[in-house]
């Protein structure tokens, strides 16, 4: 394995580094609105092409490989993040005061706006459930039905989240701008 | 804000803080040649362990089978004669050899000495010992011709080929001798025989005792028996036929007072006796080679030299350049009540 090129998994499938360029940008901007950490996302995102590097074989092409990378990469953070939640809510809780100190300043929040980050921050502010239904269908342009496949739910629950976080995320952006 | 300007946005803002290109594909991809090599020196290592303990298998399975080949050859066999019932082991006391017999056998063979091998007699509940089968050993390239009727190959080693004698003739003999529930169980021998023969191992050829006690010592022990057989056999060929059909002849032919009709007589009885050669036959014994003895039996083979007797010089000057080949017979004698019995006699040339 000299050369990245040769990683080849079989002869229908496109070789590793294909799916990478395919496929690697959108699934870390997936992971960075799971867990909200450059560092770990990148992390995150090395793993999910290992594991499709490894599994590649046993792809069963019931779905497209985008859907099948997409749920890796979301089984993934969803595994980080229920393993980080006694963590982050101790974390939280020790933390608590010392953030509420360290919260951004106006000139801070107004530098962030500068960099057009206003809309990010929106949705990641968003609860992960409202989170990921959002990012699936708007920015990933998941259908219902795909994401509802992704998700391991129904489209009717897809639905009702799709309609809760486009509110929440109105109303985040609402007050935001009237900031 | 509409689905377009929603991605739009959202896209511009993870580009510019994240670069998949840059930050990740490198890594992941190094990642993956990490693994992948991590797996093949596993294959490897799982290949070298394979390896070495197929190797080491098969030499732990190479010595355990050298020193248990016979016990185990013995143990696998014995499945053959197991379906016929329960089975003992024979190993011969000077030939080494081992056959497997079934056990109502146990008390029903007994067994003799030969000059090649051992005999198996058929020992009956009325107490007579009768020949059954034979297992003959001879030394591959001796002058022994084992190459009689009724004889089968049943192994060889590098210097020794064994033969077994074909039991069926020897239950047609019993037949005759004894009672009829005794030839059942020597029949039901002979069904089992042949898997007491594919039991049957050689002993190794530095282990053959026949060869190293040596032919001599056993001709020594035999010798008396050899003496009388060739008397015997000496007697049996002394143109006794020739002088008891001339005597006939010349009453015959010869008439008292006239010696020309007597020698025309002679020289009709020649000529009658030149169409029967075999009369005319003097036999020579020139050589007589034990083949199987034993304290009852004598096989030897005869080479017998014959010649044309009592001709006319003329004959006698015109023959007496043409010489008969030596004829090579086996002659057989059973000690009878103190007597040696002839009981075979065959040409084998």
């Amino acid at each position: 394995l000299q050369a990245s090129h040769s990683i080849k998994l079989s002869a229908e499938m496109p070789d590793i580094e294909t799916i990478m360029d395919l496929y690697g940008e959108d699934i870390l901007h997936i992971i960075y609105c799971y867990v909200h950490d450059k560092a770990l996302a990148e992390d995150l995102a090395q793993e999910v092409f290992l594991t499709v590097y490894l599994k590649l074989a046993s792809f069963k092409e019931h779905s497209s490989l985008k859907t099948w990378i997409t749920r890796i990469a979301i089984n993934k953070c969803k595994d980080h993040l229920r393993t980080n939640y006694i963590k982050k809510t101790w974390l939280s809780n020790v933390m608590h005061g010392f953030l509420k100190e360290t919260k951004p300043s106006a000139e801070e929040d107004c530098m962030v706006k500068d960099r057009g980050e206003g809309l990010l921050q929106a949705v990641i502010g968003l609860p992960v459930k409202y989170r990921e239904a959002i990012i699936l269908y708007y920015y990933q342009e998941f259908t219902v039905k795909e994401i509802s496949s992704l998700l391991g739910m129904n489209e009717a629950t897809v639905k009702s989240r799709l309609k809760r976080g486009r509110e929440k995320l109105k109303n985040k952006i609402e007050k935001e701008e009237l900031l | 804000m509409d689905k377009v300007n929603f991605k739009k946005g959202l896209e511009k803002e993870l580009a510019a803080r994240l670069n998949f290109q840059q930050d990740v594909k490198g890594r992941a991809l190094a990642a993956i040649r990490d693994k992948e090599k991590k797996r093949s020196f596993m294959m490897q290592r799982m290949l070298s362990a394979a390896v070495f303990t197929v190797m080491a298998s098969s030499l732990f399975l190479f010595i355990y089978s050298e020193m248990h080949s016979k016990e185990d050859l013995l143990k696998v066999k014995s499945a053959a004669n197991q379906m016929a019932g329960e089975s003992y082991v024979y190993r011969d006391t000077d030939f080494g050899f081992t056959l497997e017999l079934p056990s109502y056998m146990r008390n029903k063979l007994r067994t003799f000495d030969s000059a090649n091998g051992r005999k198996f007699f058929f020992h009956s509940a009325d107490g007579m010992s009768l020949p059954l089968f034979n297992i003959d050993i001879y030394k591959k390239g001796s002058r022994d011709d084992p190459s009689l009727k009724g004889r089968i190959l049943i192994a060889e080693t590098e210097k020794y080929a064994y033969f077994a004698s074909d039991i069926k003739t020897g239950i047609q003999s019993l037949k005759g001798e004894i009672a009829g529930k005794q030839v059942q169980i020597a029949e039901r021998f002979a069904v089992d025989f042949p898997a007491a023969l594919a039991a049957f191992q050689p002993a190794a050829d530095d282990e053959v005792k026949i060869w190293t006690k040596g032919l001599s010592d056993f001709r020594v022990e035999s010798q008396a028996a050899v003496d009388m057989a060739w008397t015997s056999l000496d007697k049996e060929f002394q143109a006794e036929d020739f002088e008891a059909f001339f005597a006939v002849t010349k009453e015959q032919y010869l008439a008292p007072n006239s010696r020309s009709s007597l020698e025309s007589a002679k020289e009709k009885a020649m000529a009658d006796f030149q169409r029967r050669e075999e009369s005319f036959m003097k036999h020579e014994i020139i050589d007589v080679t034990p083949f199987e003895v034993n304290q009852i039996e004598v096989k030897m083979i005869a080479e017998i030299k014959s010649s044309i007797t009592d001709r006319t010089p003329e004959e006698i000057k015109k023959k007496q350049n043409v010489k008969s080949e030596p004829s090579k017979y086996l002659a057989t004698y059973e000690l009878r009540n103190g007597e040696w019995i002839k009981t075979g006699w065959k040409k084998l040339s």
